[in-house]
């Protein structure tokens, strides 16, 4: 398969999770470009093709999380008031248009309240349909690590949206 | 008990419902499924403008593949660049070269390249009838990781040296 073809199955997905995870589109573009970049320059590390959807994931989500942890050092050590970008200045992460439901806003406002780890996992589980395997195998930590950070993000989610469960 | 709710890409997950309240909770989380599944469908921010990413991405590729695969690679300063690969094994075949008696044949680097992380090379070569591997790989070694650290930048790691030939000088 062209490396094209692999860009265009795999672009708009990466881009959504990243921009969910990140709530910057512009941030989200840069790990989402170098996933790509990453897996054109190693391909011929790659043994199995089939590997390569979860190969493309980890590097965004690995890419999401790295650029989480710099950002929340920079905020901590920030000095100057113009670095203390701290992620509740950013935007929302889907399209505030009118037919959004509240409820949808509410949703993506508790998000943002949940640790990068639970968030990364909760989002590659209900917004891209993976299993708890599939995801153990993309953060590289163990199904029940899995397992445990999807329950704490349910549990904070029905906290944070008590008005509407 | 209450169980959770069933999900086809999941089996019964028991041992994190230890208590009702938390399987109550879970039960509402299941009253917002439909509030999840509307947060699928909602559109992230500008989804629409995937396109000029991809003409980015590609554009990028075509140079690289024009010019040959390339090496990412970061400074000292943990700032990120790209040189070709195929300057990169000439830099460090021309360490081993500079050694008498030894002729590189490949290069290969064997870790992936990180802020702050030394890169690791597997390097196979020839030597001349006579040389003795336990004498010059302390040498080669630095002389190689020498010529890397001046001329591209970044600090050897792990250089395993594979002798795969005696050659008569």
């Amino acid at each position: 398969m062209a490396f094209e073809q692999l860009v265009d199955r795999y672009e708009s997905r990466l881009l959504g999770l990243c921009i969910r995870m990140l709530r910057n589109r512009t941030d989200a573009e840069d790990i989402v470009q170098d996933t790509f970049l990453t897996t054109w320059r190693r391909l011929d590390s790659l043994q199995d093709p089939a590997a390569f959807k979860s190969w493309v994931f980890r590097l965004a989500s690995n890419g999401c999380l790295d650029f989480l942890r710099r950002r929340e050092v920079r905020r901590t050590d920030a000095v100057d008031p113009a670095d203390m970008v701290g992620e509740s200045a950013t935007g929302p992460s889907v399209e505030d248009r009118a037919e959004t439901s509240a409820a949808v806003r509410e949703l993506d406002h508790v998000l943002i309240t949940l640790s990068p780890e639970q968030r990364i996992a909760w989002l590659l589980y209900e917004i891209e349909g993976q299993s708890y395997a599939e995801i153990a195998e993309v953060l590289g930590v163990t199904e029940g690590s899995v397992r445990g950070r999807i329950h704490r993000a349910r549990l904070a989610i029905v906290e944070g949206m008590k008005g509407w469960a | 008990m209450t169980q959770p709710p069933s999900d086809p890409r999941e089996p019964a997950d028991q041992d994190v419902f230890g208590d009702i309240s938390e399987a109550q909770a879970l039960e509402s989380y299941d009253r917002l499924r439909s509030v999840v599944d509307d947060y699928r469908r909602t559109e992230t921010a500008a989804g629409d403008q995937v396109s000029g990413l991809k003409a980015r991405i590609m554009s990028i590729v075509e140079d690289e593949a024009a010019r040959g695969p390339s090496t990412a690679l970061y400074s000292s300063a943990g700032l990120p660049y790209v040189m070709t690969t195929a300057s990169l094994r000439a830099q460090v075949r021309a360490a081993v070269d500079e050694e008498p008696g030894l002729r590189a044949r490949r290069v290969k680097v064997t870790s992936e390249s990180a802020p702050g992380r030394p890169l690791d090379l597997r390097v196979t070569l020839t030597m001349a009838f006579g040389l003795s591997l336990t004498e010059f790989a302390p040498r080669l070694r630095a002389r190689i990781a020498e010529r890397m650290e001046l001329i591209i930048g970044v600090k050897a790691g792990h250089v395993d040296l594979v002798v795969e030939d005696v050659h008569d000088e």
